[in-house]
């Protein structure tokens, strides 16, 4: 309890809360306008975080994550058209309301679940990842290594049907990690005496160029933005009542369940969750047939879903070490960048710290909910901000990031470089989720294979003796064996279909 | 030809040249006793763009519907441009300056996604200011990150 106290003593500072309410309403704004994210919003804040007291940055980063998550809602319901990914099945009845000229109400449902699902979360995670912890501190590099690989796989084979693009993407996003110097024996490789490249490619370079850049740039050659004349519409203000949560509890609690555990599964989260629980709501509703034309349980399921997975996809993160998506992705490397050892140990080295994020992650699901109730009024004005001014300040923000990263004019330079990696993936329709992982979790990767074989005394069969290491390998080349057959099989009956047709 | 194939030719190359380069220019002296060594990862990423180059190249794919291209032949010219515009602005600022550079490009970008709209110089321009020195106390007082201002 004294770690939960010396979190909230902490976020309680005026500095503290004016950092966590500027980091909520950024995540808000970027997560609600369609084309960027909150995702965006961590990318180009992180560097700025480089500077900071270690709290301070991941109560910022915790904010701005939240924020982001729950601001996709806004334009599923405003406009049609989701914010973020996490909100695509709200637009099915959501947008329904301002249809029918009503969506303050369904504005005050998305905020509310937002909450109900955001903080419970985040408390179920603060149980669980412990649990967890205790029990992954037990395992050695060899299964470590072996869970690292499980879960890019896993990824890889959940979020595409494409397997081979899918491995290709992995190996896309370790490339990049093996340029520098190596771990273990502190080899150079890959330098070829260029001093820039020997501390290897900075994370924020990295994501600023693959995700901020790559998106801007296509944004603008494609030309095709949201109309601002949609937002003309009026939102009388928060009008939620309690008989509104009561007629929709077992709704909510379920979706809330869908939300935890599809979140703690690598690679799914948000995305998933909220499709998964709008099908399930409907499915199980006594009148199914009221979905999609403004029903309000089909707002609540996504969106308590789609926030509980952030609870979801924590614990693996602070339990493991191990990222449960992109975003998670990208504050497991600002903790690293603060210092921190992430890992199972992280629960008993740095116990303050870790209470710090669950806290400042429901304190700031608190801000975010209360922001959306008095600043609800707001939220055409967001689609107002006209795109020739926003970008160009996004676009400045993310390469001065770049530099910051490093202090060095090369940073933005490699930025650059991985805006045209960016363009090369989105062409070849090569997915995102596996470069970050492999990219994130690939020095861990090769650090652990190594210690495994060169500490054990019976070498590579480590991986066959261990026996967390080896159900875990067994699994994971079982997935690529079934992905890459059922790729196979499924493209042999598209071809004998199209043969047929012809 | 399909992208498909494409990207198996690009990732098949990558993966050889992996292989060529780890071979020739990685220094493989082991200094713990076990340990695979430094080739060994770079020999398994070129692994994995071998073979699933190969198994790209191999499946058979249905015919590609007619399907919109990614851009067109005036988008790909927009896109690059702008990236050219963002290669001059890293020379800009590390010879200009952050507060010339940044102006000049925050007018110039703010004037591409502006084309054909009613946007007039006055407001890009003191937008291009505003946002520079925000961007200026931002960083430089903010947050202590040196910046040669010009």
């Amino acid at each position: 309890m004294e770690y939960v106290f010396s979190a909230l003593h902490f976020l309680v500072l005026p500095q503290t809360l004016i950092f966590c309410l500027f980091g909520t309403l950024a995540g808000l704004i970027l997560g609600a306008i369609p084309g960027l994210s909150g995702g965006m919003a961590i990318i180009i804040c992180l560097p700025l975080t480089f500077g900071m007291d270690p709290n301070l940055a991941i109560a910022v980063l915790m904010s701005i994550y939240i924020g982001g998550i729950s601001g996709g809602y806004i334009g599923s319901i405003l406009l049609g058209i989701p914010g973020t990914t996490n909100s695509i099945a709200t637009v099915y009845d959501g947008y329904e309301f301002t249809k029918q000229g009503r969506p303050a109400k369904a504005l005050s449902v998305a905020a509310t679940a937002n909450f109900f699902g955001t903080a419970p979360s985040l408390i179920v995670a603060m149980f669980l990842s412990q649990v967890i912890a205790r029990w992954a501190v037990k395992l050695g590099p060899a299964a470590y290594f072996s869970l690292c690989l499980f879960a890019i796989v896993l990824v890889i084979s959940l979020s595409k049907e494409d397997i081979a693009k899918g491995m290709i993407a992995m190996a896309l996003g370790l490339l990049p990690t093996l340029i520098g110097i190596s771990p273990i024996s502190s080899t150079k490789r890959f330098t070829y005496g260029i001093i820039h490249l020997q501390g290897g490619f900075s994370l924020a370079c990295v994501m600023i160029g693959l995700f901020a850049g790559t998106t801007i740039l296509i944004e603008y050659a494609k030309g095709d933005r949201v109309n601002g004349s949609f937002a003309d519409v009026k939102i009388e203000g928060f009008c939620l009542k309690l008989k509104d949560i009561g007629h929709s509890i077992v709704n909510i609690i379920r979706s809330f369940i869908i939300g935890l555990f599809v979140g703690f599964l690598p690679g799914m989260g948000g995305t998933i969750s909220n499709v998964t629980a709008y099908s399930i709501a409907k499915n199980t509703a006594k009148h199914p047939e009221e979905f999609g034309k403004g029903n309000l349980d089909g707002v609540w399921a996504p969106e308590v879903a789609n926030n509980a997975s952030i609870g979801g996809a924590v614990i693996p993160m602070i339990a493991l070490g191990i990222p449960g998506d992109a975003t998670t992705a990208l504050l497991l490397s600002a903790m690293t960048i603060q210092g921190l050892t992430v890992g199972p140990l992280l629960f008993t080295t740095q116990t303050s710290f870790v209470y710090l994020i669950f806290i400042a992650g429901i304190f700031a699901a608190a801000i975010c909910f209360l922001s959306q109730i008095f600043g609800m009024k707001l939220f055409p004005s967001i689609f107002k901000i006209p795109y020739h001014f926003l970008y160009p300040a996004i676009l400045v923000c993310s390469f001065m990031g770049a530099y910051v990263s490093n202090y060095s004019y090369v940073e933005m330079g490699f930025a650059l470089i991985f805006i045209l990696v960016g363009i090369f993936m989105r062409y070849f329709d090569i997915p995102s989720s596996p470069f970050i992982l492999s990219f994130v979790l690939g020095p861990m990767l090769e650090k652990n294979f190594r210690n495994a074989v060169s500490y054990a005394l019976n070498g590579y069969k480590v991986f066959y003796t261990d026996r967390t290491a080896f159900v875990l390998l067994f699994i994971t080349f079982s997935i690529i064996l079934y992905s890459v057959l059922r790729d196979l099989f499924t493209r042999k009956r598209k071809l004998k279909v199209d043969t047929q047709n012809k | 030809m399909t992208k498909d194939r494409v990207l198996a030719g690009i990732s098949l190359c990558l993966g050889i040249l992996m292989f060529v380069l780890t071979f020739f220019t990685v220094d493989p002296t082991i200094r713990i006793e076990g340990d695979p060594g430094p080739q060994f990862f770079p020999y398994v990423c070129a692994s994995i763009f071998i073979l699933f180059g190969i198994i790209l190249a191999m499946r058979k794919s249905p015919e590609e519907i007619e399907k919109k291209p990614f851009l067109t032949k005036i988008q790909w010219i927009k896109l690059f441009s702008l990236l050219g515009v963002l290669g001059i602005y890293i020379l800009l600022i590390a010879f200009a300056g952050f507060c010339i550079g940044t102006c000049i490009l925050l007018f110039v970008v703010s004037s591409m996604f502006a084309y054909g709209k009613n946007v007039s110089i006055y407001k890009r321009g003191i937008y291009s200011i505003l946002v520079t020195v925000v961007m200026y106390l931002l960083f430089r007082v903010a947050l202590k990150v040196y910046l040669r201002v010009c």
